[in-house]
């Protein structure tokens, strides 16, 4: 017979803190639809999510979903339906609606977890190369973190990998939509010119993958606090237990 | 005699705690009781319990959805994709944050977030009740209380 049904909802590694925490999963669904990969990593799911995250940009710039949306807005129809490449395009809608599907499903069945856990887990632990520990956080300096940079919002919560990955990719997109140049000569005054070198696919890329990041490093925080709060518990309420004190104090 | 300390979460009360040990008071002459809110939330959806998290969360949903509309645009407006989204995702997040927030506020007890959520009780002899005392205030202890043997 097991000893136990509960399993400890949180685990340190050199990547950061991994936990179970309750999502809602309409929530959860509505970030794998802003960018597939996103939900998953509201999930605490990060093998997965970064693998759907790659996914996405490739099959996107393959069928050219973003250049399609960008005229579609603008009432370009005719455009939108020339410039979609056909021998993507079922591909794309296929996964991206599966994987809106999954993170839902995933969303609900964890939550169903969530009694069985508790929150058995140190308040520091070292590795080789990295040293992890839980602290109150604040989640409006992870929003800004996020905000002038997505990446740093993560760094500021300890998910190192996932934090230079975002940078990584924030910078590919900064290079590639000249996003970073066009907002120079805007504030310059040179309108026409800033939004004539804007490349709409890689532009199209940031407002989804900012708002992600930003909520990312929030709910993260949050939940860290909770974790914060909830394992100091456990740790202090077991071990001061008070067996051998009396309200009336000991003569003195 | 007994001594009480109240604290907010931090590390500094297990600090306290691990020097009073070090000062020779035995974890077991030592209660540590936490305080609930009331009504408790339930323990399932402690995250989203929050009326300014689950409006956050509604408001940058709405302005991410609002930017990506608004870049999408911006490439026929004067003000151009960059400034048009961001302008879009400021307007999305203030809709979607006090739509979410008008409908879901409740009145709610503005005293009980600033009580204090940690309670330790100590029981000592006379003689280093004071050196207790002095360990909790120099971790961030917000009152201490202390009186002697009935």
């Amino acid at each position: 017979m097991s000893a136990t049904l509960t399993f400890p909802k949180a685990k340190y590694s050199t990547a950061g803190i991994t936990y179970l925490m309750y999502q809602k999963p309409s929530i959860v669904a509505w970030w794998s639809a802003v960018f597939p990969g996103f939900g998953h990593y509201l999930l605490n799911q990060y093998a997965r999510a970064t693998l759907l995250t790659v996914l996405e940009v490739i099959i996107n710039t393959g069928a050219n979903i973003n250049e399609a949306m960008v005229y579609s807005f603008c009432g370009e129809i005719e455009l939108a339906r020339s410039v979609i490449h056909l021998d993507w395009m079922i591909g794309y809608i296929v996964i991206y609606l599966i994987t809106i599907g999954d993170s839902y499903r995933s969303a609900v069945q964890l939550n169903k977890y969530i009694e069985l856990s508790t929150p058995d887990l140190a308040s520091v632990e070292i590795f080789p190369f990295e040293i992890q520990y839980l602290q109150n956080k604040s989640p409006l300096l992870g929003v800004f973190y996020s905000l002038f940079f997505p990446g740093l919002g993560q760094l500021y919560n300890h998910r190192i990998f996932l934090g230079f990955y975002a940078i990584f990719w924030w910078w590919i997109y900064i290079l590639l939509s000249h996003a970073h140049k066009a907002i120079i000569l805007t504030i310059t005054g040179d309108f026409a010119y800033s939004t004539a070198i804007l490349h709409p696919h890689w532009l199209l890329f940031m407002p989804s993958v900012l708002g992600g990041a930003v909520y990312h490093s929030y709910i993260t925080c949050v939940q860290h606090n909770i974790l914060a709060k909830e394992s100091q518990q456990k740790r202090l309420t077991d071990r001061y237990v008070g067996s051998k004190f009396s309200i009336r104090g000991v003569k003195g | 005699m007994i001594i009480v300390g109240t604290f907010q979460p931090s590390i500094e009360i297990e600090r306290a705690l691990s020097e009073m040990e070090a000062l020779g008071v035995p974890p077991e002459e030592m209660m540590v009781l936490y305080m609930n809110e009331f009504p408790p939330i339930s323990r399932k959806k402690k995250a989203s319990a929050d009326i300014h998290v689950s409006s956050f969360e509604i408001g940058i949903a709405f302005a991410t959805g609002m930017a990506v509309i608004g870049a999408s645009i911006g490439f026929k407006l004067i003000l151009g994709p960059i400034f048009s989204g961001l302008l879009a995702a400021i307007i999305g997040f203030f809709c979607g944050y006090s739509l979410y927030y008008l409908f879901h506020r409740k009145k709610k007890n503005k005293l009980s977030q600033s009580l204090p959520e940690i309670i330790v009780l100590i029981q000592s002899t006379k003689e280093v009740a004071p050196l207790i005392k002095e360990i909790l205030w120099k971790h961030k202890a917000l009152s201490v209380g202390m009186r002697k043997r009935l």
